[in-house]
Order: structure tokens, then sequence, then C-alpha cells
């Protein structure tokens, strides 16, 4: 299987109040391309600590973060910054709209940011409709719904086509039967997209939708797939 | 509760110091307000009194009584004599001394040697109190207590009264008409000369050479035989009270004035009585400065409050703002609003007690600066002020902190309402367009001040008259400028973001990622902003109006000065003629003796020096009459040019080349423009001119002027109605030495331009003893003029607005961004996972900051600018006086702006410093998590 993503031995140590924490105690996983990956974890087992390294928003206290072979555990907040931009999508739980853009410019915004060459705006409506928003393109994000905003923030992941997106807890804001839409959502994106996806959630009854699964506890892999 | 306040002050202590330190400025500026203004006032009050002392050599506490020498009115007298001692309770006033002089009518007296030379026989006999202390005797022994074996007593005379009345010592008289109790006729040995022993000592109201034909004896025996029985004799009293004029506090001068006026009251039922006073007609003047004063010092400050004000009530909004969602919680939790208000009204008071016991020093401090304040933003050490705390000082204080109160918690009110619920459904709405964009206050102010400029502009003469007439700055100006102000800045607001969006809009595609975003946010979240961009935009144009305001004052009120002045030092001497030989013999002609005039160009100190005739009866025949008044000026041309104060911009052409011109012809002569205008002369027409009492001159036009140094085309006089009409000035410049060819040398002036201190005139004129006609020295004048409380004051004033508006500015622009990046740390979390990086969020900060920080403060310092430049001339009007003969010029001094612009750099740098470290400590995870509210 061809992996995207490979961590070898991967610690995350937090200082708080002078003591040490470990969140993640020596982890190894791979996130095949164009599949969809769950880290399923309690709160606190240290599947977002995961996630933000595997994303390169946060760097490993020791270990390895192999993006398509390069070490991302190594790079300069600067180029971790681009490579973020350009080939990394993030959906977060809480919903992370930029409150000052309608949905349209939400994704769009992406788009400016990544330097997307082509028409920007049949772009954002073709990500908005393939998750079912085009209709609502024009709406500030206080006048939709929770689902609709989350709908609007994995638009806005993967406007510009990144090589994975990351998406944390994303149904965590949500109620069940939209929470389950959402992981259908992204069933359809890798399968028909070829999107390589990574979400973490501690609901055992999304894990089946997973090709991969990890299961972390107390910063350890329990059970790894 | 206290506790829980105190916790939650602790927790939010930024925005704490900043409401504090809102609080603090303005409780203080509030107190200095009275303590500055009754400072100022004692200390002119004070001055006054000795200058008074100083210049006419009279003791200005002065009070007097006096009452008539008849035998039948003698009652009055020992009533007013029980009076008097209660003088200096009833003004409340220690006295510094209390002399009464009674005396009978003079008498004719016998001689107990035989003389045939006595110049004078009748004579006064007196006596004085506290006498003996206040004289050295030149020869013999004082008064004595008891008559002699003889029945004599001794009395003293003073050195003028032995010459005038022609004395011996030892001379004994007798006043066959003036009986003791014992029915024998009083006889008086001269024992003693006296003269006062110190020459400054206020005892003696009259010198003793006053007293030439009194005979002084002891007080207690004058009582015994002519204050006792029937009192056969008619007595003259007079009554000094020598109040000490340093006690005098200035909110006693109403009730001073009011005593003063109940002893008139009480004179005035005594036909026999008149009295007199030194100090009533001094305070009625100061009475007048005062009011002007303190119209001025609050008229001034009213802007300043009304920014502290605001400045308040926004950091409460936006502490309640950030505490709206602990205040929801704890009402869904139970809380009752009176409880939430309570909390609040606890913090307000803890805040408002601090600001009172740190403000009132601080007010005093405030005090000693606007005291010592000589021009904007110059000190100068002057006697310190005597700052008190007076009760009206005090209650001024205390409404400013319960005025803070309010403006904490009433905005309370409208959050203790909110529950979670509405807290969550107000924030996914849309923010609404404020109140007064709705109401178009903006539009309504700006034409409602505009109108008041117009109408004011039209009743220029009217309020010239009124400042000559002794008015102070009408309050409505300043309103009418601090509305322009406000409603320019509104409509700044309104439209400023119209422009944003239509930049936004005309190169959409082309704006960077960064650019876009702050764009959009300046867009669609104005009314945030709204706030602190009025806010910044009042504060800029406070500052740039304050500091135009000051330099416009001062430094008119100075040129004007000089210009009429004339030099640095312009003088006359005393020159000595031959008028006394004229008297006898009027066929004589008039000769002057011209003093040395080489003693001025040899000055050390003196840079140039040139003569100047000027005469002001000049007449002229014109077409249908005659031109009376004209001032004549004759002046050497190259020396006049390098010595007098000139400020070219004044005319249209240089002023050297119209002394050039002069130079040409010794017949050329310069008139003021005014011929031109009202009879039609033109240049090259011959005139004829003379004085009241020289021949005619000939002289030829070579131009015309509107200005020359010392002369002013209006001039204001007050004519007998007592009100002050303009009146015309005309103008006539000749060679002097053509004046002198027909006139011969009359008195002229000299006048003098320093190297650079003017003191060497001084010692010129001490060493040589010197009599001078006129002495005018322009620095002297200048010291005088910013030495007058009015522009003391306002220059005070101004200063600490200026630096009150520094503080505020950069209080409120820290705390307005801290607190806006800190709530919107989710979203720079946002920007930054989507892969923006520092570089870039800085870069949207910055253009976030040039939207709206840039775009407040250039619009405030354009408001300012504008503002300054619309009322200056109507403002300068209460600030000039009769004689303000040059066009007002709104005067804006490059440093202040520079000053202003480096503070606010700063203060955006300190910012942009204190926002990058925030940021960076952001962690991005972090951000996001907290987000999640």
């Amino acid at each position: 299987m061809d992996y995207i993503i490979k961590t070898e031995g991967v610690t995350r140590c937090f200082k708080t109040r002078g003591e040490d924490f470990w969140a993640l105690k020596g982890i190894d996983v791979a996130v095949p391309a164009g599949k969809l990956t769950i880290l399923r974890g309690r709160s606190g087992s240290g599947k977002t600590t995961l996630m933000n390294i595997l994303g390169a928003l946060d760097k490993p206290t020791a270990g390895k973060v192999l993006f398509e072979g390069r070490n991302i555990a190594r790079m300069d907040e600067h180029r971790r910054a681009k490579l973020r931009r350009m080939e990394i999508g993030f959906v977060f739980q809480s919903i992370a709209l930029i409150p000052m853009m309608n949905a349209l410019e939400n994704v769009e915004y992406a788009l400016r940011l990544t330097k997307y060459r082509g028409d920007r705006t049949a772009r954002a409506m073709e990500c908005l409709k393939l998750v079912g928003l085009s209709q609502r393109a024009n709406h500030m994000p206080q006048e939709l719904s929770g689902g609709e905003q989350q709908r609007v923030a994995i638009a806005r992941a993967i406007a510009h086509r990144p090589k994975v997106l990351f998406a944390d807890e994303p149904t965590g804001a949500l109620d069940t039967n939209t929470g389950l839409a959402m992981v259908k959502l992204f069933r359809e994106l890798t399968d028909d997209q070829g999107v390589t996806i990574v979400m973490t959630t501690h609901d055992t009854d999304l894990m089946e939708l997973g090709d991969r699964v990890y299961e972390l506890e107390g910063g350890e892999l329990i059970h790894g797939e | 509760m206290l506790r829980f306040v105190i916790r939650k002050m602790v927790s939010k202590k930024w925005m704490v110091l900043a409401l504090l330190i809102g609080n603090i400025l303005l409780v203080s500026i509030t107190a200095s307000n009275p303590m500055y203004t009754q400072a100022v006032l004692q200390r002119t009050l004070l001055t006054g009194f000795n200058n008074y002392l100083t210049e006419k050599n009279r003791y200005p506490g002065l009070h007097v009584l006096r009452a008539n020498a008849t035998p039948s009115k003698n009652a009055s007298i020992v009533e007013t004599r029980q009076l008097v001692p209660g003088i200096p309770e009833a003004f409340g006033l220690p006295a510094r001394e209390q002399v009464a002089h009674y005396s009978l009518s003079p008498a004719s007296t016998d001689s107990n040697l035989e003389r045939d030379d006595r110049r004078r026989t009748q004579l006064t006999l007196g006596t004085m109190s506290g006498l003996e202390d206040h004289i050295e005797l030149v020869a013999g022994r004082f008064c004595s207590t008891e008559p002699d074996e003889n029945g004599v007593i001794d009395v003293v005379v003073s050195e003028r009264g032995l010459i005038d009345m022609g004395l011996i010592p030892e001379e004994e008289l007798t006043f066959p008409n003036i009986l003791k109790p014992d029915g024998e006729p009083v006889t008086v040995r001269i024992a003693g000369v006296f003269r006062n022993s110190d020459a400054a000592d206020p005892y003696w109201v009259l010198a003793p050479s006053n007293y030439g034909t009194e005979v002084f004896m002891d007080g207690a025996l004058f009582d015994q035989w002519f204050f006792s029985g029937d009192m056969p004799y008619g007595i003259g009293a007079i009554w000094y009270t020598l109040l000490d004029y340093t006690a005098i506090r200035v909110d006693r001068v109403d009730e001073i004035l009011a005593t003063a006026q109940r002893y008139a009251d009480y004179v005035a039922e005594h036909s026999n009585m008149t009295s007199n006073d030194n100090f009533q007609a001094q305070l009625v003047e100061f009475q007048k400065t005062e009011r002007k004063v303190r119209t001025t010092m609050w008229v001034l400050q009213a802007p300043i409050f009304v920014l502290l004000a605001a400045f308040i009530f926004m950091v409460s909004r936006q502490m309640l703002e950030m505490e709206q969602a602990e205040i929801a919680v704890l009402r869904s939790r139970g809380a009752g609003r009176a409880q939430i208000i309570m909390v609040y009204i606890l913090q307000s008071v803890i805040l408002a007690l601090i600001s009172l016991a740190l403000g009132l020093p601080l007010a005093a401090l405030l005090v000693q600066v606007l005291g010592s304040a000589n021009a904007f933003l110059e000190f100068v050490r002057r006697s310190a002020l005597s700052v008190e705390l007076s009760r009206e000082a005090l209650l001024y204080a205390g409404a400013a902190a319960l005025f803070s109160v309010g403006a904490m918690v009433l905005p309370v009110r409208r959050y203790a309402q909110v529950s979670i619920v509405n807290q969550k459904q107000r924030k996914h709405r849309r923010s609404e367009a404020p109140l007064w964009q709705k109401l178009f206050l903006d539009v309504l102010a700006l034409g409602v001040s505009i109108y008041g400029l117009y109408t004011f502009n039209n009743q220029r003469e009217f309020l010239a008259q009124r400042v000559l007439e002794g008015a102070s700055v009408d309050p409505l100006l300043f309103l009418s400028s601090s509305l322009f102000m406000l409603g320019a800045g509104l409509f700044a607001v309104r439209v400023l973001p119209l422009i944003v969006w239509l930049v936004f809009r005309l190169f959409k595609r082309f704006w960077s990622p960064a650019l876009y975003a702050s764009f959009l946010r300046v867009i669609r979240t104005r009314n945030q902003q709204g706030f602190i961009m009025v806010f910044l935009i009042m504060t800029i144009a406070l500052g740039v109006f304050d500091a135009s305001a000051a330099r416009t004052i001062n430094t008119n009120d100075e040129q004007n000065l000089r210009y009429m002045t004339g030099a640095d030092i312009v003088l006359q001497e005393q020159w000595e003629d031959n008028s006394a030989m004229r008297e006898q013999d009027p066929s004589i002609e008039l000769e002057y003796h011209e003093p040395d005039f080489d003693r001025y160009t040899q000055l050390e100190g003196a840079a140039s020096v040139t003569r100047v005739l000027v005469n002001s009866t000049g007449q002229m025949g014109v077409s249908g009459g005659s031109v009376k008044n004209i001032r004549i000026m004759g002046i050497n041309t190259k020396e006049f040019g390098q010595t007098a104060w000139f400020d070219e911009s004044l005319l249209p052409e240089h002023w050297y080349n119209y002394l050039n011109a002069m130079s040409q012809k010794a017949r050329a002569v310069l008139l003021s423009s005014n011929f031109k205008e009202d009879y039609g002369y033109a240049i090259g027409d011959a005139i004829y001119f003379k004085t009241s009492t020289g021949s005619p001159v000939r002289g030829v036009i070579y131009g015309f002027v509107d200005y020359w140094p010392t002369y002013a085309s209006t001039v204001y006089t007050r004519g007998s109605n007592g009100l002050y009409s303009e009146q015309k000035n005309y103008l006539i410049v000749a060679n002097l030495s053509q004046l002198q060819a027909v006139w011969g040398v009359t008195p002229y002036q000299i006048w003098i331009k320093s190297k650079d201190s003017s003191q060497f005139i001084y010692d010129f004129a001490e060493k040589n003893d010197v009599s001078y006609r006129s002495f005018d020295v322009a620095a002297a004048d200048i010291v005088a003029l910013k030495n007058d409380p009015v522009i003391q004051g306002t220059n005070g004033v101004l200063t600490v607005g200026f630096i009150v508006v520094l503080v505020l500015c950069a209080v409120g622009f820290l705390i307005y961004w801290i607190l806006s990046i800190q709530s919107r740390a989710l979203q720079f979390g946002i920007f930054r996972a989507m892969g923006m990086s520092m570089r870039e969020i800085v870069t949207m900060l910055i253009n976030e900051h040039i939207f709206i920080s840039g775009a407040a403060i250039a619009t405030g310092a354009l408001v300012g600018y504008l503002t300054a430049r619309l009322y200056m001339p109507l403002i300068q009007i209460a600030y000039s006086s009769s004689d303000n003969a040059l066009p007002l010029r709104v005067v804006s001094q490059q440093s202040d702006a520079v000053r202003l612009a480096v503070i606010v750099a700063a203060m955006i740098g300190l910012c942009l410093v204190i926002l990058g470290v925030l940021i960076n400590r952001m962690k991005i995870a972090q951000a996001l998590k907290l987000g999640e509210d």
C-alpha cells in the first residue's frame, strides 16, 4: 500500500506547572494515500496532539514524521506554513470559518492563500456544490447551521486540492445524523475524488467507516489496523 | 461579594488599569480646574496689589474712615471710635496696623518766648496712636504722659513741622482757647522732633512731612482732656486700618467688597464722615478678570472632559463586552439583575476611591504644570502657585468620581438583562448601524456648527467690542467648534468605510490574501471599530486644535506686540527745550536741545539703532476737507530697515523694496492704503502735509502700504458713551532728513534692535540716569503678556489638554487593539492552520492599522486643522487687545505635529510589538481550542 505520511517513534511532551506530561509516548502510524484513516480515543488520549503533529501544526518532542518522505519534524515554521497552505487542509471540531467572510469567500480565501491559478470563484462554487451547499454560497457563517458551517469548512479544506485533509472531531459539535452525513461525505471524497483523509473521533460507531483505524489511550497506540 | 469583585478585577487587570487611568485623569483634571483657577487668581490678586504698592507707593490694604470736627458731631466720633477696632474682624482680615489720628481744630497759640518772627500761630493739637513705635527722634524726647508741676505737657513735632511752624525746641506754647478739664488753657512744650524711622513703613499713610502744622501729644492725656465730659471741642478723627492685603483670598473678595460697602453705607448715614480705601477698585477690576479666567478655563477644558468621559465609557463597555459571557452565565445560574449591577457598582466605587486618592495629588501637580506653562508645551520657573485643596476642588473631584461611577455602571443595566441564550442570539446577529448614523447626528452637528460659524463671522465686530468691554470668550463659540469637530469626526467615520469599500471593490482581484482579509474586516465589522475611530479622530483633532490654538494665540499676541512696539527697544528721551523762555517772550522760536544720539549707537548690546520721528498730529488737505491726526513717521530708510521688526509677508512685496524706493528721493513718501481708497491718491501724486505746529512739507507718493511698524489701520476707541467704536488711522512715512529740514530737529524716538537680550538698555539708563518720556522694551512687554492670567491659563489648559489627549490616545489605542487581537485568537488560529505565515498575519494587522487607526489619525489631524482654520480667527478675538493690528494667521508649528506623530508612531510601534508577542505566544492548536465557545 502507498503511504503518504509515516511516523517513527513520535513523542510529545507538554510542560505544565514544571511537570512533564507525555501526551504521546512513541507512536508509529502510517497514513495510506487516498484512504480514510481514523484516529480514535477518549479525550486526553492524545489523538488531537497526534493529528496536529501529522498536519504540521505542532512539532513532536522526538521522532520522525515523514510527509511523502520529507521529515516535517525538522522543518522550520515558514516551510511548514507553506506545506499546510499548499498540501494540507484542515477541518476543526470548533466551527472555524472566518466570520467576516461569507461561505463562498471563505472557500475562495483558501484558494487565494494557495495562489490558485484559474477561476477561484468557479472552483469555490464547485467545492460548495460538492458538499451540497451551492444554494447558500452568499450567506455569512452566523447565518448557517452548525452542520452547514462544518460543510463549508470541508469545502474550504479541499478547495485547493490538498494531498491530505485533516479533520479533528468534525462531528463533535454536530448531532448524530448530521455527523453521520459528514462522515459519509468524507467517504465520498476518498472514494470519488481520491482525497486522503485523517480524522479523529471518540465515537466508536463511526470506526467502521474508516479504511484504517488507530486507537489511542494515554498517549500510546493500543490498536492499529 | 467584595472578594469576588476584587478577584474579578485582578483577572482583568489591564482593563481595570486602563479604567483607572481614565478615572484618575478625570478626577485630577476636574479637581485641578478650581484649584488652578483659585491659585492663579490668588497670584494675580496679590501681584496686582504688589504692583499697586510699588507703582503708587500706597499701601493696598488701606481703609480710611474720617469724621469732621464740630462739637455738635462729636457723638458720631465717639460711636465710630467704638466701631473701629472691629474693622479687621468685619473684613475677616488681620490688620497690620490700626492708626487713630485725633486732632482739634487749628487754634491760635502764644509763645512763652519773646518772638516776632513766628510764622504761624494757628496750630493743630493732635495725637496719633502708636506714634512712638514708628518714629525716630531727631532731637529731644517723646511726649510726656502727665503735665509737669506747671501744667505743661511735652509734645513732639515732625521735622517739617518744626520748620513750617518756625518752632524752637523747648519753646512753650499756650492755646488760650483750649482749656483743660480743670479750666486752665493747654500749654505744650516742644520737647522732641521726629522723623519716620523707616521710609517704607505703611504706618505713615501720610508721611510725617504732611503734618506741618500739628503738634502731637500723648494719646491717653488727649482722651482724658477732650474725649470726656461734654466735649466742647470739635474733634477731627481719621482712622487708618492697614488690612493685611496678602491675606485676601479670592473666594472672599465678594465678602470684602460687601463689607466695604457696609462701611460706605455707614459713612453715608453721617453727614460729617467720609471714607475711602485702596482696594475696592482693584477688587472690582479683579472680579472682571476672575470671571474671564473662570469662563476661559471651563470652556477650554470642556472638550477634555467630554473625551475623558467617552474614554471611560468606551473602556467600561469593552470590559462588559468581554465579561458578557460571564454575566450571562451568572444570570443563568440564578444571579439577580440587582446582584450583577451590585458587582459593578462595587467595582466602580473601588476604582473611584482609588482615583480620588491618586487623582487629588496629581491635580496638585497638574496645577504646578499649568502654572509654569509659558507657552504651549513650554514651561518656565515662576513663583510656585500655592495649591490648596479647597472645598470646591474636593466637590468637583467628588462629582467627577461619581460621574465615572455612573459611566461605568449605566451600561451594565443592558448587559445584566442578557442571559446566555440572548447572548448567543445577539452574537449571531449582524451588527446594526449605530443610532447616530441612523439619525444623521453627524450631519446635524456639522450643520449646526457651520451655521454657528457663519453667524459668529457676521458678528465679528460685535464680538470684538464685547471683548474690549471685558467679556470673555463666548462659550457658544467654543461649543460650536467642539461640535464641528465631533460632527466632522462622525461624518468621517460614516464615509471612510465607503471609501475603503470602493478601493476594495475596484481592485478586488489584485489584493494579496493578507490585504484581502484586512479589507473585509474593516468593511464588514465597521461598527466595532466605529467607536475607536471616533475616539481616535476626536483625540487627535483636539490635540491638533489645542496645539494650533495655543500657538496661534501666543504667536499672534507676541507678533502683534512686536509690531506695535516697532523694534526690540523703542524709547524717547526727555528733551530739554526753551519753552520756559518762550513763556516770557512768545516770539522766540521753540528750540530743542537734542540729546547725544551717539551714546546709543555705541551701545554694546545693540545690533542697530535708528532715529524715528513719530508725530500723530499730522494734517493734510484732501479733496473736500482735510484729514487730521495723521500718524507721520520720519525715518532713515537704511537703518530703519535694519532695526524695525516687520513681518515681510504683510506687504505684497518685501518691505525693503518700499524703503529702497523711498531712499531714491528725499521727498518720497509712503502713504497708508486708505488714502488711496478714501481719497483716490495714486503713486506719483504730490501732497502737502504738516503737523499741528510745523510748516507744510511737500511729498511725492512712492507707494501705499497696509502695514507699517507701529501702524494700525483701524483702532478701537472708547467714545464718550463708554462704547468702543472703530476709527480709521492714516499714515505718512517720510524721510527723516526731509522733515527735519522743514521742522528742525524735534524730539524723536530711538529704535534699537538688540543683539540678544535687551538688558543693556536698563543698565545704560540706570548708569547715565537718563529720564525717558517713553520706554518700551518688547521682551519685557512679552513677559508681562505671558503673565496675564487668561493667557497663562489658556496655555496651561491647552498644554495639559494636549498631554491628556496623548495619554488617552495611547491607552485607548492599546486597549482596543489588544482586546481585538485577544478576541480574534480563533481567527488567527484558522489563518495559521490554513497556512498563513506569521509575516502575512502581521501584514494583515498592519493593514488593519492603516485602514482603521491610520485613517482615523489622518482624519483627526485634518479635522483638527480644519477646526483651527475655521474657528481660530474668531477665538483669537477674545485674546487680542484693542490695538490688534495684524491680520490673524492660524499658526501650526511643525514641531507639534512632529511630537504628535512621534507619540502616535511610538504608540503604534509598541502596539505592534505587543501584538506580535501575543500572536507569537498564541499556539495555533491552543487558539483553536480557545475558540470553541
